[in-house]
Parts: structure tokens; sequence; C-alpha cells
């Protein structure tokens, strides 16, 4: 569901009605048409902003395909309990797992660095671009929640609303209400959810590379916690 | 909001807009002719910009919007007929 286009279909209505009623106090057809209109608008943004998927198909099979494949190459590696980060690369960003905290001589897909083995996953940043993502070097919480909303609530449907709270270079970003479909796929070690966040906040704040703390998972919110990293070199 | 979905909102949106500001201007007094056009802009825009948004919601509101546009043409045409 798209609350804002169901929210702007209402208002439609009610806009409708209000004037279909004024239309027919005053015996002014032309306005009862006009009003007759708007409440056929208002009817079609409502039943599309309620039908709306959450979460975009595309973005549902990119997660089912990622967690079934690595799933079983990160039990191999043993690596399930591992550190996660977001190190760029050039331009492209991978999502590291990783026993070293954050190793940054690291390519694609499996390698060893800083005496670990490492699972890197590239992230496709074609979601990042022409997207108004660039915030102050000051990095207030308000851009920063501007604009990972436009990524992860906008566009990828992750969750209905969502915030951020920096305290000492930890960001703290609360997804609130995820979409159920996503939460599924959390049980997984590679957890949607960070694999979205932290690509975003990395891309965001133009870290070097951005490191998960915490996360938390519940029914009404799903917690991440990362912080802003020095990258190792070498191995 | 998916792109499609938007383009989608913001065309029928567009066209609905115009249809209706031109039959005001133009003073006419028929209800049904400004809900027939609506109806009208709707399925030009889903024509052209295939939102992709599916479900029984959007289903029923196919087939309810295709039913109240029948039967204005029939009451039209029936009004013709017998007038």
């Amino acid at each position: 569901m798209i609350s804002r286009l169901v929210i702007l279909g209402i208002n439609v209505l009610v806009g409708s009605l209000l004037l279909a009623t004024y239309g027919a106090l005053v015996g002014e057809s032309g306005l009862v048409g006009v009003a007759a209109s708007l409440a056929v608008l208002g009817g079609v943004l409502v039943a599309y902003g309620g039908a709306a998927p959450e979460t975009p198909q595309s973005i549902l099979s990119y997660t089912r395909t990622l967690v079934y494949t690595t799933t079983s190459t990160i039990e191999d590696l043993d690596l399930l309990d591992s550190n996660i980060c977001v190190v760029r690369k050039r331009d492209a960003l991978l999502v590291v797992l990783s026993k070293a905290p954050c190793p940054g001589d690291v390519d694609p897909g499996i390698g060893f660095a800083s005496g670990s083995p490492y699972l890197a996953i590239p992230v496709d940043t074609a979601w990042f671009r022409g997207r108004e993502l660039e915030i102050e070097e000051s990095g207030a919480s308000e851009d920063l929640e501007t604009a990972l909303w436009s990524l992860l609530v906008d566009e990828l449907g992750l969750c209905k609303s969502l915030r951020v709270e920096l305290e000492g270079g930890v960001y703290r970003v609360r997804l609130i209400s995820p979409a159920r479909h996503m939460v599924e796929f959390s049980r997984f070690p590679v957890d949607p959810y960070v694999l979205f966040t932290l690509p975003a906040l990395a891309e965001v704040t133009k870290s070097a590379a951005i490191r998960l703390v915490d996360k938390r998972h519940s029914l009404e919110e799903v917690v991440i916690v990362a912080k802003v990293e020095r990258v190792e070199e070498g191995a | 909001m998916k792109r499609e979905l938007e383009l989608f909102t913001t065309l029928y949106t567009v066209l609905v807009i115009l249809s209706t500001a031109s039959l005001c201007l133009l003073g006419e007094k028929r209800v049904d002719l400004y809900v027939s056009l609506n109806i009208l802009a709707y399925y030009v825009s889903y024509a052209l910009v295939r939102p992709g948004v599916s479900g029984v919601v959007v289903r029923a509101l196919n087939a309810f919007l295709l039913a109240l546009f029948l039967i204005i043409v029939v009451f039209r045409v029936y009004e013709v007929l017998v007038g």
C-alpha cells in the first residue's frame, strides 16, 4: 500500500463530496459533474494506492535469489557469525562478510583478506543513480532521513517509515513497519534489510566503509546500528 | 512509488483536469459526460502507461468503470432512439 496515494485519493473524494453537495444545493449541475469526475479520480487513486505492492516484485526476486544462493556458501566458509560491512571499491559498493572487522583489499566473490575468508557481494548501485542523495558534510540526521526514505521506503518498499539517529558517528536506522514479505528473509545470514540499508547509508554519507554494529528485529521495526569504519588495507 | 505508477497517476490526473476544465469552461451541464470523459482518460492512461499494479481491487475497478461507461453510452443511445 502506498499510504500517500491513498490519503490523496481520500482527500479528493472528500473534496468532491463537498463540491457535489454545494452544486446540488445551488442547483448547478455543472458543478455536480465536476464533482463526479473528481470522485472517480479519487476512487482510482485510492484503489491504486491500496493495491500497489509494498515491495516491488523485482526486489523480492533479487532478494530471494541472493539469500538462497549465498547461504550455503556462507556456511561452508564458516561466516555465520561474521562481521558485515560495506566497502567502497572504486565506484562499486561491496557488502563484505568476514571474520575481520572491515577488510579493504577485497574483490567481488569469495577470497581471503586480513587473515579471514570473506564473501563480498556487489550491490547494484543503479538504485542510487538519479537520486538526490547528496547531504551536507555535517550529516544532519534529517537530511539523512530524507535521503534514506527516498530509497528504502519510496523505491524499495522495505518499510512504511524510518527514523535515523546519529550519535557520535554511530547511525541508528529504525525501519518502522517492515514489509512482511521481506521480513521472511531476515532469518538468512544475508539479511536484506542489512543488504539494502548499509549500502544506502554508505552512499548517502559518502563513506569508504560502514560496519554493522548491531541489528534487532521485531514485528514492529527493524533496528540497524552501523558505524563508519576505517578500512583495513592489506592482508 | 514505482515509476510506472507515478507516470500513470500523473498522466491520468492531467487528462482529467484538462477534460473537466474544458467541459466546465464550455458550460456543459450533463454529469454523465464528465464521468464518461474521465473514464476514457483512465483507459487512455492505462493503455499508454501500464502501471504494473494488479490484484482484485484493480480488476474490480476496471470492470466497474467499463460497466459504468457502457451504462452511460447505452442510456444515451436509448435516449436518442426514444427521443
